[in-house]
């Protein structure tokens, strides 16, 4: 027990060197850096790499730590510094940085775990009890207060911390006083990737480099910061010592429970005190402020052509455009390959997924970064009722019961967070349930997932079994549009639009905000429950993956691409992303970098950062006045 | 400083000793006032003087640090400002406070399929979104984010009126509009009179004074006179504050 009880606050302390970067960056930036993983393991197999040439551990630490510290700094300056105060933008561009880094380390250093030992030199241990224990580990216990003794000195005590609580404050004036901020930020970012980088090279030895790594990082980053309040130093050395003791702990008693343990006193901190154990609700959103957009100018023909495209699309009438689409539903079988059928049959199915999070995030203005719940509640719902001997229409019923379920504890946590705060929610929920899906193995089949029996009935004799299972999602797919437009045309739309719009004067107008919310979270999930329930089919089996991050990202995605808040943006989202993963995936076995840099083009484009200008009219025509002007 | 005593027999609204402080600082310092039914009363005062931290005290948005206060005579003290909407309180905002992204039409529908407004008006949803389309004089299928300050802050008071309130609490309609705004706008609130009671904050006294029944002075979070019109403007303290 003492052996865990050291191990745990060892560990303790690394998490928290882990989560400092993270909390640091989005408590005085409101980001939420989804590449923090990605710091941590650039740090770590760096230090390695390093480490190993030149025999030397001090430069392994150094250069681990300053390597991810310049990642940091370079996300910042080329990336996120142009699409500041926009969380929802961050989170997208930084999960692409966190896809592309991941993709690069496994090119470079390979695909297996890379574990750093120790020269005899330096191996030490200490007696605890009857055993031994590492001295390298032990260490840790006094790096973990010193780095945050270091940093509350940093940033309470000195100039440059000052300079960084002013900015905090109050942007505009820190900068009408002369305080550089974007430079400050560089710097806040810089400091976040040199803690990342440095827990890397000190978990070189027990954690280690491999792929994956990057994304558990940031869960555990994720779990501490939600535990311990967003933005709170103290916070997260609490939480993380808590969280290292729960894990050693957890893991020699409870074996079976571990990842659960690890969540379960996340959920209990956001039901208790959503704001975490030692953080403050946060003040009122910075307004996002005004920066300079990369412009490209693009030839007038081509904004003509979008003209016509746009003006086309104004005028179509609803009965050719049914019609059309029933053409081509019915061109897809009959011409189509079985491969093009099966893309279909994914673009539908994600289109629909997308529709659910979009009622939330584009109507509602609710973001969800825990979508993948409803969307895996549904899968395994379908899953269960095949085991059952249910039919699959029965199936599908149980997809959308069980996702409504799902939403319901969602809300129970969720209902009262707003913004960049809602997004950690979801996210955390989503996690716990994935925690649990992984682990319960009885009920779940734990990480092989469920293979099950559930599908489609063939609607005729000599009919192909994808063919069957195409004419029901298209139909599904045909349902689930017109419960849709329903939506759109409903009073209810519109007073979701006034939630995302002014919440407070819905409020004084006498409106429940709150049940209008909790409303359109159950329609969304409904429509995200019933697409998931069909994916199961698809693919017939259900694997914990559904539940998981890149899943949740992917839908935002495609509700980002096709424009949120539009009608047909998240068919045009999904349709447009499933299609170019399925070209990219065909072109190289790279298709994650190239996903990734996808996601932050099109979130820098969707978001402002990037803009398509029309070629200046005074070169095409030069006005009288245009001397007057510029002179 | 008259008209204390009779609080709570059919007074539209009535506070009772009602403070409000934000930490240190007491902006609302004990206010016994009440307002009857059925009248256009004008609260005027001195920047600072805690008139708008009035309105939100009354509304709900602010809880009080002390004090009551009742709305048709039911204590609302510590009730959130939708169950006070629900009751018949209704507001407009200093700062135009519409949707955006919706258009005219669908901002009035909003207010107009509030909860409970139909049982208060009589009418059907679509009759009061008419009513107050035409009171507004705005054309219903224009987006908000396209109309001019003055066609948002018509349409805010429109929006008053299609939540048939039982009192209206109007902070600055005329604020930064220009003289010919001013008296459309001051047309329109006498027209809205004639359903609702009306509680008025406004710098301009030049059209205030002229729609207005009654008139009440708050000075540093304190009512400094409270009564008739000409009375009031006579007042030597009132005459002091604003012609110093």
């Amino acid at each position: 027990m003492a052996l865990q009880l050291v191990n745990g606050i060892a560990y303790g302390n690394l998490l928290f060197l882990i989560a400092a970067g993270f909390t640091l960056i989005f408590g005085i930036l409101r980001v939420i850096n989804m590449a923090h993983g990605s710091l941590y393991l650039l740090g770590a197999h760096t230090a390695i790499s390093t480490a190993t040439v030149t025999h030397s551990v001090w430069a392994g630490i150094i250069a681990g730590a300053l390597a991810a510290a310049a990642l940091g700094a370079l996300i910042e300056r080329t990336l996120l510094y142009r699409i500041q105060g926009n969380y929802l933008a961050q989170v997208i561009v930084t999960i692409g940085v966190l896809m592309i880094v991941g993709d690069l380390c496994q090119v470079y250093w390979g695909g297996t775990p890379r574990i750093y030992t120790l020269p005899e030199s330096l191996r030490a241990s200490v007696p605890l009890g009857e055993l031994r224990y590492p001295l390298d580990r032990l260490l840790l216990v006094a790096i973990g207060p010193a780095i945050a003794l270091a940093l509350w000195f940093l940033i309470e005590r000195t100039a440059i911390g000052a300079k960084v609580r002013a900015a905090v404050d109050d942007e505009e004036i820190a900068q009408a006083i002369g305080i550089s901020v974007p430079r400050l930020r560089v710097l806040v970012f810089a400091l976040g990737g040199l803690l990342a980088g440095l827990a890397g090279a000190l978990g070189s030895t027990f954690i280690g480099a491999k792929a994956g790594i990057d994304l558990d990082i940031i869960l555990l980053a994720l779990v501490i910061v939600v535990i311990g309040g967003p933005g709170s130093l103290v916070g997260s050395y609490v939480a993380a010592l808590a969280v290292g003791l729960i894990d050693s702990i957890g893991k020699s008693v409870w074996p079976e429970a571990s990842m659960f343990l690890l969540f379960a006193p996340m959920l209990a901190v956001l039901i208790v005190r959503p704001h975490g154990l030692f953080g403050k609700p946060p003040g009122p959103a910075t307004a996002a402020r005004q920066f300079k957009p990369i412009r490209i100018p693009v030839p007038d023909w081509i904004w003509s052509f979008i003209d016509v495209l746009r003006h086309g699309a104004a005028h179509v009438s609803w009965p050719v455009a049914a019609v059309v689409a029933l053409l081509a539903g019915v061109a897809v079988p009959v011409f189509g390959s079985g491969f093009l059928v099966t893309v279909v049959v994914l673009m539908l199915i994600w289109s629909m997924f997308a529709i659910g999070l979009n009622i939330m995030l584009g109507y509602g203005g609710m973001p969800s970064l825990g979508h993948a719940l409803f969307f895996g509640a549904g899968a395994y719902a379908m899953a269960w009722s095949g085991f059952a001997g249910l039919s699959a229409y029965i199936g599908l019923v149980a997809a959308v019961a069980c996702a409504c379920g799902a939403a319901l504890f969602l809300t129970a946590v969720a209902l009262r967070a707003r913004e960049a705060q809602l997004l950690l929610v979801t996210l955390a929920v989503a996690q716990v349930v994935w925690g649990l899906v992984f682990k319960w193995r009885s009920v779940t089949g734990g990480d092989d997932g469920l293979i099950h029996p559930q599908a489609f009935p063939l609607l005729w004799n000599g009919l192909s079994p994808s063919t069957s299972l195409y004419i029901h999602v298209a139909v599904a797919f045909a349902l689930a549009l017109l419960a849709y437009a329903w939506f759109a045309g409903s009073n209810f739309r519109l007073l979701l639009t006034g939630v995302r719009g002014n919440e407070p004067r819905l409020l004084a107008l006498g409106y429940n905000v709150d049940l209008l919310r909790l409303k359109a979270i159950l329609l969304s999930s409904a429509f995200s429950g019933f697409a998931g329930g069909l994916a199961a089919v698809y693919s017939g089996f259900a694997a914990p993956e559904l539940f998981g991050v890149h899943t949740s990202a992917r839908v935002l995605m495609m509700v980002v691409i096709g424009m949120a808040g539009t009608f047909f943006g998240p068919i045009i989202g999904a349709v447009s992303v499933i299609g170019m993963e399925e070209v990219v995936s065909s072109w190289t076995e790279r298709s994650n970098s190239l996903l990734g840099a996808l996601y932050i083009i099109v979130a820098l484009f969707a978001f402002g950062g990037v803009r398509f200008v029309r070629r200046r009219i005074a070169a095409r025509c030069p006005a009288s006045l245009a001397p007057v002007v510029s002179s | 400083m008259s008209d204390v005593s009779n609080a709570a027999s059919g007074a539209a609204i009535a506070v009772k000793g009602l403070k409000k402080a934000f930490g240190s600082i007491e902006v609302i310092r004990g206010i016994d006032i009440s307002f009857p039914h059925r009248e256009r009363h004008l609260i005027i005062g001195p920047n600072g003087a805690g008139k708008t931290t009035f309105f939100n005290l009354l509304n709900g948005q602010y809880a009080p640090s002390a004090g009551r206060i009742e709305f048709l005579d039911a204590d609302v003290t510590h009730m959130p400002v939708r169950q006070r909407a629900l009751l018949g309180l209704g507001r407009t905002f200093q700062i135009a406070s519409l949707f955006q992204d919706l258009s005219v039409r669908d901002n009035l529908s909003i207010a107009a399929g509030a909860p409970e407004v139909a049982a208060r008006s009589g009418r059907s949803g679509e009759e009061t979104v008419d009513s107050a389309l035409r009171f507004s004089g705005l054309d219903g299928d224009r987006a908000v984010r396209h109309l001019s300050y003055g066609e948002q802050r018509r349409l805010e008071i429109a929006m008053g009126l299609a939540t048939a309130p039982k009192l209206l609490l109007l902070d600055e309609p005329m604020a930064g509009l220009t003289q010919i705004e001013r008296g459309l706008v001051a047309e329109r609130i006498v027209e809205l009179s004639a359903s609702t009671g009306i509680l008025l904050i406004e710098h301009d006294l030049e059209v205030a004074l002229k729609l207005a029944d009654r008139l009440t002075v708050l000075h540093l979070g304190q009512v400094v006179a409270h009564g008739a019109v000409d009375a009031v403007m006579d007042d030597p303290f009132v005459r002091k504050i604003y012609l110093g």
